[in-house]
C-alpha cells in the first residue's frame, strides 16, 4: 500500500518522521512504518537533521493530494522545530489558483475551445511558417478547429502542440511532402518518421493520436473511435499510452520525454491567447 | 523564531538533473508518471507551507 514512510539514520530524523507522519494521518493520508537506513549518504553525510519522506510518487495524484502531502510535511517540520504551522487560508488559495482563462499543465484536453481560430492564425502568420503559404496556415488551423472540436478536444491545445513540435511549421518533418505536424514517429534517425498524403489527413493523424492519449481505451464514442483508428493506422500506439493524458501534464514523459513538455505546451497556448 | 540567518530547512526533491547533466526521472509508473516530477509538486506545496509559517527554507523547486 502507498503511504508516508520516513527513512532516517539518527534519532532526530526519526522524531521528524513521526511529526510528519502524524500530520499525514491527520489529513487521512496513508501512513507506513518508518525505516532505519543508516547506510544512505543523503542521511549520514550531514550534521543537519535529515529525513527522506518516502511516498510512492509514480501515480498521477490529483493536485489536492499533492497539496495535502506537501502541507503535512510543512506542518510536521514546524512541529519538530517547535514553530507554529500556519495552514493555507483563502488568500493563499486564491494566489495559488491559475489566472482565469490561462492554460496550465493541469488544463484538460477535453474542453471547449479556449480561443477562437483567429488567435492561432494570427500567431502563426506573425512568424515564419516554412514553405506553407498564409492561405495554407489558415486552412490548417481551420482543419484543426473542425477536427478537434468534433471530438471534444480543445483545438487551441492541439494547435499549441503543433507549434511546439514543428517550430511553428518550420521543421523539416512538417513540410511537404511529409506534412507531419506533431513529430509522429520521428526519432532523429534519417528518414525515420511518418508522412501524411495531405493536410487534412495530417491534422487527423495528429488530432486522433492526441485523442488516444486523452481517452482510456474503449471509452470513446463513434466519432472519437473513428478518428483514433484513422490516426493510429499511420503509426501504432503502445497500449500503455491510451488515456494517460486527460490533462496536458500527462503528455510529459509519454508523448515526449521532455519533463517540461506540458509546461512548454501551456506556455505556447498562453502566448497564442495573449 | 529564526535565529540570525540560520537556515531551518533544505528541501531536496530527489532525482532530477544530475551533476553530469543527465536527467534521472526516478521511478517511472506504468502510466508514464515520473517520480521526480511528482515529488517536485509535493515539495512545491511543502515549501509554500513552510514559508507561510515563517521557516527559512531553501528548496530545489524555487
Amino acid at each position: 500500500m502507498d503511504g508516508f514512510s520516513g527513512l532516517y539514520a539518527a534519532d532526530d530524523g526519526h522524531a521528524l518522521a513521526k511529526h510528519i507522519g502524524r500530520a499525514f494521518e491527520a489529513r487521512h493520508q496513508p501512513r507506513k512504518a518508518d525505516v532505519f537506513r543508516p547506510e544512505l549518504f543523503f542521511l549520514n553525510g550531514t550534521t543537519m537533521t535529515a529525513l527522506i519522506p518516502e511516498v510512492r510518487r509514480v501515480r498521477n495524484y490529483p493536485d489536492s493530494v499533492n497539496q495535502a502531502q506537501g502541507e503535512a510535511i510543512a506542518e510536521g517540520t514546524c512541529a519538530f522545530l517547535g514553530r507554529t504551522y500556519r495552514p493555507p487560508g483563502p488568500l493563499d488559495t486564491r494566489v495559488r489558483e491559475p489566472q482565469p482563462g490561462l492554460v496550465t499543465p493541469d488544463s484538460a484536453l477535453h474542453a471547449a475551445a479556449r480561443a477562437p481560430a483567429e488567435k492561432p492564425k494570427q500567431y502563426l502568420l506573425a512568424r515564419s511558417h516554412g514553405e506553407w503559404s498564409d492561405d495554407d496556415v489558415r486552412t490548417i488551423v481551420d482543419f484543426y478547429y473542425t477536427t478537434a472540436g468534433a471530438v471534444g478536444l480543445d483545438p487551441l491545445l492541439v494547435v499549441a502542440q503543433l507549434v511546439e513540435e514543428t517550430g511553428h511549421l518550420t521543421s523539416f518533418w512538417s513540410q511537404r511532402p511529409r506534412r507531419n505536424f506533431a513529430g509522429i514517429g520521428v526519432t532523429g534517425n534519417p528518414g525515420e518518421g511518418v508522412s501524411f498524403p495531405d493536410r487534412k489527413t495530417a491534422v487527423h493523424g495528429h488530432t486522433g493520436r492526441l485523442l488516444a492519449y486523452s481517452l482510456p481505451k474503449g471509452t470513446g464514442n463513434q466519432a472519437q473511435n473513428q478518428l483514433i483508428n484513422e490516426a493510429l493506422s499511420f503509426h501504432s500506439l503502445p497500449a500503455d499510452r491510451f488515456g494517460v493524458a486527460p490533462t496536458l501534464k500527462g503528455l510529459a514523459g509519454t508523448w515526449a520525454t521532455d519533463a517540461q513538455y506540458a509546461v512548454k505546451l501551456a506556455a505556447v497556448a498562453n502566448d497564442i491567447l495573449t | 523564531m529564526p535565529q540570525g540567518d540560520r537556515l531551518d530547512v533544505y528541501l531536496a526533491v530527489g532525482h532530477g538533473v544530475e551533476d553530469n547533466g543527465v536527467f534521472d526521472p526516478g521511478a517511472i509508473g506504468a502510466d508514464g508518471r515520473q517520480e521526480h516530477l511528482e515529488a517536485f509538486q509535493v515539495c512545491t506545496h511543502a515549501l509554500a507551507g513552510m514559508r507561510r509559517s515563517g521557516l527559512r527554507v531553501v528548496s530545489e523547486t524555487a
